[in-house]
């Protein structure tokens, strides 16, 4: 049934982010085809997560789950139905608590795929906010699990925060190599800065590129 | 009216045969294969996505084409900066779209030639200023309602095309298809022409700074080549005479270029080099409608101030 549901809203998912947004997409070869691994992405936009969902085959809908804010998305009874069982969410207590990370990593030890944002929050638009440090604790539980960096650009423009219809535009996608994060507090948010910051620098420079050309 | 379907029927063998001749005689160390090969191929898929528009029924030819619309002005929209206080006034924009092709399909002109640049454009703004930021205002404004009259309302005359009715030509009944036909075909014809002739006589750049590889003999060649297939073609798919078909090419041939390099200034101006990625081998959709952009209210006119 969770199957099924999943793979439907993986269809509805794909109108939107295909037809009404469209996206291209450089490095494609190094997504994960199959789990455990956890794709991480700059976050300015509910749409980010719905892109990187429809980045992957409809057969996978299933074994891919969202890490999303326990606060926001699972308050009340339907949103939590919803979240959990159509989305495929996985809460994340921002508060603390126990094992705050646990439903994220039982994601990975049933052997799926987790997307996760590193900076917990969608922060202001084209801006990296502060690196969270719930991804090395992950790295640090499955140092085996490889990550792979996303760089979105566009969905903060289309659907920024407080508005609830997107604009069409096309988003670009660049996807990094799968990497192990450093588990060392300090080397750590560094680490995934510098990151995410070379995939913005080559998707700009890939949209600017041979400019002398035929133009 | 067989001749425009024999005629799509010949030129979908042409890009086949082309295709395969490419495929087989090219060798395949040959550096620029894959990119002829994906050229052809995408020139394919225009054309398959052009013969429900000339020959469905509407409201199937209107639909495409708005959705052909819907795709240039998402990736104008894309590539130029934006405020992100004037959300609202994109998303009004976009509903235009259907309006505009919907005014199209009814065939009711006085609406659809004041549509955009009269209402929308006075309201448009009106919606933008209601966020209350001057700060970058004209240019969000302005840069909002180019993309509109470029990529909707230059291009949705090629959906009125279709709405005008039969006519007499010189050889029997001409349609709005076949006008529209007679359009797409002469606007391609010269883009082609004018990159063949650039490649092997250019010498002379005509705007260095705007598009380095256009050439003065590009364009020449380009013009007269799209004169003398109009002189042959206009008078089976138009009203037009011979003359005047010929004219109308020279029209076609430098409006085209004219779309062309103002498209290409507008790229430069943003720092892209394609419009987008959505025609493998010819960059984004825009890249492809940028002479359409000019030649197909020009074409329009041309036609409808001499016959309707």
């Amino acid at each position: 049934m969770d199957a099924v549901c999943r793979k439907l809203f993986a269809v509805v998912v794909r109108i939107v982010t295909v037809f009404w947004l469209g996206y291209s997409l450089r490095g494609a070869e190094h997504l994960p085809r199959r789990g455990p691994a956890i794709v991480i992405a700059n976050h300015n936009s509910h749409l980010d997560a719905l892109i990187l969902f429809s980045l992957f085959p409809i057969r996978l809908a299933p074994s891919i789950s969202i890490a999303a804010a326990a606060d926001y998305f699972f308050s009340g009874r339907i949103h939590r139905f919803l979240a959990a069982h159509v989305a495929g969410l996985v809460p994340i207590s921002r508060r603390g608590g126990k094992d705050p990370l646990g439903p994220a990593a039982a994601v990975l030890h049933r052997g799926n795929i987790l997307i996760l944002f590193p900076e917990g929050t969608r922060g202001a638009p084209d801006v990296m906010g502060d690196i969270k440090p719930g991804l090395r604790h992950l790295a640090r539980r499955f140092p085996q699990v490889p990550v792979c960096p996303v760089y979105l650009h566009g969905p903060g423009r289309s659907l920024p925060r407080g508005s609830w219809i997107p604009v069409p535009l096309f988003i670009d996608i660049c996807v990094g190599a799968p990497f192990f994060p450093s588990t060392d507090k300090e080397v750590f948010p560094a680490q995934i800065r510098t990151l995410f910051d070379s995939l913005r620098a080559q998707t700009l420079a890939g949209l600017a590129a041979e400019q002398d050309d035929d133009a | 009216m067989t001749l425009l379907p024999v005629t799509l029927a010949l030129i979908g063998i042409l890009i086949g045969v082309i295709w395969v001749l490419v495929r087989c005689l090219l060798p395949t160390a040959s550096p620029s294969r894959e990119e002829i090969l994906t050229r052809i191929r995408t020139w394919g898929l225009i054309f398959l996505f052009l013969l429900p528009v000339l020959l469905a029924p509407s409201p199937w030819p209107y639909v495409l084409l708005g959705l052909m619309s819907f795709l240039a002005f998402k990736e104008f929209i894309t590539l130029t900066p934006a405020r992100r206080q004037d959300r609202w006034a994109f998303l009004w924009a976009y509903i235009a779209i259907p309006l505009q092709y919907l005014w199209a399909g009814m065939s009711w002109y006085g609406m659809f030639i004041i549509f955009i640049p009269v209402y929308l454009f006075l309201f448009l703004p009106s919606r933008m200023v209601l966020a209350g930021h001057p700060k970058g205002f004209l240019r969000a404004t302005a840069t909002l309602h180019w993309g509109l009259m470029t990529t909707v309302y230059s291009l949705s005359h090629m959906a009125y095309l279709l709405s005008l009715p039969d006519r007499a030509g010189p050889y029997g009944t001409v349609s709005g298809a076949s006008l529209l036909f007679l359009l797409l075909f002469l606007t391609e014809i010269n883009d082609v022409a004018q990159f063949v002739w650039g490649k092997a006589l250019g010498r002379h750049a005509v705007l260095p700074l705007v598009s380095p590889r256009k050439t003065l003999e590009g364009l020449l060649g380009g013009i007269g080549s799209t004169a003398v297939a109009a002189a042959l073609l206009g008078p089976l798919f138009s009203p037009l005479s011979p003359l005047r078909a010929l004219l109308a090419g020279v029209l076609i041939g430098i409006c085209g270029f004219l779309g062309d390099v103002v498209m290409s200034a507008v790229k430069r101006d943003v720092g892209v080099k394609d419009s987008g990625t959505l025609l493998p081998g010819h960059g984004g959709i825009l890249d492809r409608l940028d002479s359409l952009t000019f030649t197909a209210p020009l074409f329009f006119h041309l036609i409808f101030y001499l016959y309707y």
